[in-house]
């Protein structure tokens, strides 16, 4: 075969390749988002954390502000210490509370960020105190429910 | 005959008492020979007898489990990777079906070498390409693809790629094997002719004795992996050395049996006492 | 009968043994030699062309189907929950972390890798490497090594292809067909796809998929016996051991970057 037609077709091929790495970083993932790894650590404890898992979300108002870093067992206080570090442009108040949510009924667990009304700022290192700890079961059941409800209607 | 001296100086490859085993076979035993500079030698043997294995070996793609084998002067065994291939350049080898390259038309085919070893610009490796092609008297089937050539053709543009660095020694596996009789005349006449033109050293593995007896210069006999014989055509036609003339007969029976080593018929069969 | 099969078994373990070492002295002469290639980019992307241009079309109508698939499936099971949306997580994150890497890596064992080995395994048995080899051209650098990073380049694009169009599939589907919301779709899908722990895990898989394929083709090729019948061989074992490969580094590789920290 010809040079020019190989050399088309292979610039053909990388280009499908780049382009669907790209389309995977930028569409599919989120690369686009802040990056994890600059950002301050705060901790908080909670007396149960379920399913939480290191590298789930921290989201506040719905929106990604950081990732679980650790999850230890303070063998003092007999809870849950899970450390979070959150992207450096956003700011919280120090009486924020954290809770572990779920996402959907299948989804994995994530810790909620409500911000509070103090004047002074989470910094690196801080505690927050107020905890909500994971409330598994009543929340499937709730949204099971809700779901059976909804649908008795049209699916059967 | 067999004792006829060879003269050392003027040897293009020497085998220096050479030993080659494959596994626990014994595929060359002790041989010493030498093949004379610019003439055409011929190495004759039946099937299996280590033919191929002397080319791959002085091509240094084997080396040999004990002896050495020179060549122009030096061992083969005692190169370095650069020296190997530096000596490699001086050598043609045409193999028993071509070894042409599929993916490559002829034109391609006979410029390879030069493509891979020099930096010459496209219009003197057409040049050179055609040249060569003439010589072997196909350069009409320059854009032709492998695959569509003939085995005779297939084996002319092999030698076309295989001078195209112009060696000084070029080796030919079984050169006739499977063509027809004016392709192997063909043949015959370019080797010899190449050989007298180019001033090459030519060795020739073969066991189609009587076309190869008019061109060569020189025979040398194996048969198990020894040399039994060697010497001008004119003695070689002469020997009564019963090996030699078997093989020049094409006997059935003789000192090279026809049957595979076997315990008796009889009680193979279930017959015998 | 029984002496019999532990000396099978003895064989079979001697046999493996050995074809490991060499195979492991193969790769580590591949690449001790690789300055031909980049020398001389033309070689290279020939064999970008043979591996992965020729390899596309396969990977682009087997991702668009195995994404449709997905999306239907996915989509029948998440809807009895509820939650029909989560359709695009679904179908990313089974692409981006095992589909797209493992089918993409099956299919270029069985398209490029067999291809490789056949072409190999015939220029050996017609005496092409030989006869290259005595006009001081050295098979390996002319004719192995650009093989192998022709197809180690080409195996990560196509991996990423291959995710890229099962995605879309998924999306073709679910979102243009059945009507699932395409902005749930997407923004589920984002929100729970990892840059790093996802997409740059699932491109190091078919990295490593690409070198252990490229490396088990190009050696079976190069090791099969010089004979029609060793050559078809040789090509059928290629994809067997590389099927083999690619499903248990894949095990090994998620153990190691899915779990845990």
């Amino acid at each position: 075969m010809a040079r020019g037609t190989i050399d088309l077709w292979v610039g053909i091929f990388v280009t499908a390749g780049f382009l669907g790495l790209l389309f995977l970083a930028f569409k599919v993932g989120s690369a686009t988002n802040f990056s994890v790894a600059e950002g301050y650590v705060v901790t908080a404890e909670f007396d149960n954390i379920g399913g939480l898992k290191t590298k789930a979300p921290v989201k506040s108002a719905g929106v990604v502000v950081g990732r679980i870093e650790k999850i230890v067992f303070n063998n003092r206080t007999l809870r849950a210490t899970v450390s979070m570090r959150l992207g450096k442009q956003f700011e919280f108040p120090r009486d924020s509370s954290v809770s572990i949510l779920t996402a959907g009924l299948l989804g994995e667990q994530y810790v909620g960020l409500d911000g509070g009304g103090d004047v002074e700022l989470l910094v690196d290192g801080d505690q927050i105190v107020l905890t909500q700890s994971a409330m598994v079961l009543e929340k499937v059941i709730g949204q099971f429910l809700f779901n059976k409800a909804s649908e008795s209607g049209g699916d059967k | 005959m067999d004792e006829k001296p060879t003269n050392k100086s003027n040897s293009m490859i020497e085998f220096e008492s050479v030993t080659f085993c494959y596994g626990a076979r014994k595929i060359l035993d002790n041989v010493s020979v030498s093949v004379p500079t610019g003439k055409i030698t011929a190495i004759f043997g039946g099937s299996g007898t280590g033919k191929t294995t002397f080319l791959k070996l002085v091509g240094g793609q084997l080396a040999p489990s004990h002896g050495t084998v020179k060549f122009d002067g030096q061992s083969i065994g005692g190169m370095s990777y650069k020296q190997l291939y530096a000596a490699r350049r001086r050598m043609g080898m045409l193999y028993q079906f071509g070894a042409l390259f599929t993916d490559l038309s002829v034109f391609e085919n006979v410029i390879f070498p030069l493509r891979e070893h020099t930096d010459l610009p496209e219009q003197i490796l057409r040049d050179l390409a055609i040249m060569k092609l003439d010589a072997v008297g196909l350069r009409g089937a320059r854009d032709l693809m492998t695959s569509e050539l003939s085995g005779g053709m297939a084996r002319r543009v092999a030698l076309a790629r295989a001078i195209a660095l112009d060696p000084e020694l070029i080796m030919y596996d079984e050169p006739f094997t499977g063509l027809d009789p004016v392709a192997t005349a063909v043949i015959a006449n370019l080797i010899s002719k190449l050989n007298d033109a180019l001033g090459l050293t030519s060795v020739l593995v073969t066991h189609d004795l009587e076309v190869s007896l008019n061109i060569v210069d020189y025979c040398i006999f194996f048969a198990a992996g020894s040399v039994v014989g060697q010497g001008t055509p004119d003695e070689i036609r002469q020997s009564d050395n019963p090996l030699i003339k078997q093989f020049i007969n094409g006997e059935i029976d003789g000192p090279v049996p026809l049957h595979y080593p076997a315990s008796d018929y009889r009680s193979d069969l279930g017959l015998g006492g | 009968m029984f002496q019999r099969g532990v000396v099978a078994i003895g064989r079979l373990t001697v046999n493996g043994i050995w074809k490991i070492g060499a195979g492991t002295a193969f790769i580590g002469n591949v690449i001790a030699r690789s300055k031909m290639t980049f020398a001389r980019p033309r070689l290279f992307i020939n064999e970008i062309y043979f591996a992965g241009t020729l390899s596309l079309i396969i990977i682009v109508v087997s991702g668009l189907f195995v994404g449709l698939v997905l999306g239907l499936q996915g989509y029948e099971t998440l809807k009895r929950y509820g939650s029909a949306e989560a359709v695009g997580t679904l179908v990313a994150l089974s692409l981006v972390r095992e589909l797209g890497p493992v089918v993409a890596a099956l299919l270029f064992a069985s398209r490029a890798g067999s291809a490789m080995t056949a072409k190999i395994g015939i220029m050996k048995s017609s005496d092409q490497l030989s006869a290259m080899e005595m006009m001081a051209v050295d098979p390996f650098q002319r004719v192995i090594t650009p093989m192998f990073w022709g197809g180690f380049f080409s195996m990560p694009l196509l991996a990423a292809i291959f995710s890229a169009m099962g995605i879309l599939g998924g999306y073709l589907i679910t979102v243009v067909v059945i009507g699932v919301d395409g902005g749930a779709f997407w923004s589920q899908m984002q929100a729970s796809v990892d840059f790093q722990g996802d997409i740059l895990n699932g491109i190091y898989k078919s990295i490593v998929f690409g070198f252990a394929v490229n490396a088990i083709a190009l050696f079976e090729g190069f090791d099969c016996l010089p004979t029609a019948e060793g050559v078809s061989r040789a090509v059928t074992r290629t994809v067997v051991t590389s099927a083999l490969a690619i499903l248990a580094l894949d095990f090994v590789l998620t153990a190691f970057m899915f779990t845990g920290a």
